[in-house]
């Protein structure tokens, strides 16, 4: 005789599925969403909307963000049965860089109804990276020149990269390591230098892009 | 039971061999070095201690570490160079953001290795609310 | 569906979550440790042995459970492990630790809040029981070999 799966599995079967959003009401078209950006952009944002498919008007009681980076608004509280609405979330980009998880947490008025997590997944790429940022010469140590490598991301070619110190006691030269991708700028004090420090303004020229400015930071005890 | 130990035993054994291979061999493999500091370990570091706080401005204009310099991400082109203008090879940096659970000083710690090559930096544990819990318990 | 088929397919599913969450933490053990730190329970040294050892534990378990001979070790270290987490993650939860659980690898930052761990330990409970379940009926199969 063939026996159907007993209930209990069922119930597991069910439990091991990802979670849905748990508003017995609001109906949310998304609950995560990426944002591309550079650092040095303004900054972006991202919509979450949403409807009143229940009953009865649901107020939206707060929205608290994981993270001073992302602020989050409504236009109003309160959504009447049917009403659309959205939650827009405002990431700050400043100079971060990388991948980030920040999130908002959605909380109503309805009695036992889990608070919705709304997630932004912003990926702060620079299209083109420079490392170190920072080259140090300790007191004594010779003057030789230090490479500060500058590295174009996927998608993009450089077409000319300019380095200029603001200090005359230090001077630069752009070393094509591989033509369009990679650079290496060469830094050297003046032998005489001391205490001295600079700020060298890198331009790279990108296609498609355009041009873009990068700084790196020069100190010689 | 005897059987299943001898397997559960066996099956721990076999997951040390790519364990102690990731060790060695892994290009992601974690440091043996924490870098996380006790507020009482980054007091005795006296002078050499270049404190940096992660957090948003507004909350360092409000109160911070005595001679503590602000850095976050959110302006750090702008707010690096006066760190740099302090930082030496003899100095330790240490960065803290609000309390045990924030991870900003993490990012910025980070991105001082990284990025600028600094070294030693370590995270304060515990943050500005143990640095607070610290200076309450001297009183 | 047979009781028998039931448990079979529950095996599977579960072997393919401690392997796919296995490769996953193994790919990236630097950020698995930092995951560890988050709780707070153990000295960084350690953070560093579990964060290299555990995915590899996780993986050979999930490999186990495919095997007869090997399953019912298996099981009993998935038992334990996935106890283990839990505790953890209830110890983390108690403290007001605001992380993500790491289970399936991370790196990405924290955007951990209490409704998230509640998904993990909801998760973490529900593969306890079946993995329970699965022990207990591994047992009486073995019981019936050895009588015959």
């Amino acid at each position: 005789m063939c026996q159907h799966a007993p209930m209990w599995f069922r119930c597991v079967a069910l439990l091991l599925l990802p979670p849905v959003p748990a508003f017995a009401d609001l109906a949310w078209q998304r609950t995560s969403a990426f944002i591309y950006a550079e650092p040095g952009d303004p900054s972006q944002s991202v919509q979450f909307p949403f409807k009143n498919t229940g009953n009865h008007p649901v107020t939206i009681k707060s929205l608290k963000s994981s993270c001073g980076c992302t602020a989050a608004g409504l236009e109003k509280k309160t959504y009447q049965p049917g009403e659309r609405g959205e939650v827009t979330a405002r990431f700050v980009v400043g100079d971060r860089k990388g991948t980030y998880l920040t999130s908002i947490t959605v909380t109503t008025d309805e009695a036992g109804v889990q608070p919705v997590v709304l997630q932004l997944q912003p990926v702060i790429l620079p299209l083109a990276d420079l490392k170190p940022t920072f080259v140090f010469w300790r007191a004594g140590e010779s003057h030789a020149a230090k490479r500060i490598t500058l590295e174009v991301a996927d998608g993009q070619k450089a077409t000319e990269i300019n380095a200029v110190a603001d200090n005359p006691a230090v001077k630069t030269r752009v070393v094509p390591l591989m033509a369009g991708r990679e650079y290496a700028i060469e830094v050297t004090p003046d032998p005489s230098a001391q205490n001295t420090k600079a700020t060298v303004q890198i331009t790279a020229n990108l296609t498609p892009a355009g041009s873009r400015q990068y700084k790196a930071y020069v100190k010689v005890k | 039971m005897k059987g299943w130990l001898k397997q559960a035993a066996l099956l721990m054994v076999l997951a040390m061999l790519p364990a102690l291979l990731g060790a060695w061999l892994h290009p992601r493999r974690p440091s043996w070095q924490s870098d996380e500091i006790t507020v009482t370990g980054a007091q005795a570091l006296g002078a050499k201690a270049i404190w940096v706080d992660a957090r948003p401005s507004a909350e360092f204009e409000k109160a911070h570490v005595p001679g503590a310099i602000s850095l976050n991400e959110d302006a750090w082109s702008e707010l690096l160079p006066p760190l740099l203008d302090v930082w030496s090879p003899e100095k330790t940096v240490v960065v803290y953001c609000s309390s045990l659970s924030c991870h900003t000083s993490r990012e910025v710690a980070n991105r001082l290795k990284d990025e600028a090559g600094l070294s030693p930096v370590f995270v304060l544990q515990g943050g500005w609310e143990a640095w607070k819990q610290v200076q309450k318990g001297d009183k | 569906m047979t009781r028998k088929a039931s448990a079979f397919i529950l095996l599977m599913v579960i072997a393919a979550v401690f392997i796919a969450a296995g490769v996953m933490k193994a790919w990236n053990p630097s950020a698995f440790a930092e995951d560890i730190r988050n709780y707070r329970l153990v000295p960084w040294s350690a953070n560093v042995v579990l964060a290299l050892y555990l995915p590899w534990l996780e993986m050979a378990v999930g490999g186990a459970l495919l095997w007869r001979k090997t399953r019912g070790g298996g099981l009993l270290l998935a038992l334990g492990m996935l106890l283990g987490f839990l505790l953890a993650i209830l110890s983390a939860w108690w403290r007001g630790l605001n992380i993500s659980c790491g289970c399936f690898g991370s790196g990405a930052g924290s955007a951990g809040t209490s409704s998230g761990l509640l998904w993990d330990v909801g998760r973490d409970v529900v593969l306890l029981l079946s993995v329970a379940w699965l022990l207990f009926r591994e047992a009486k199969i073995e019981k019936r070999i050895c009588e015959n």
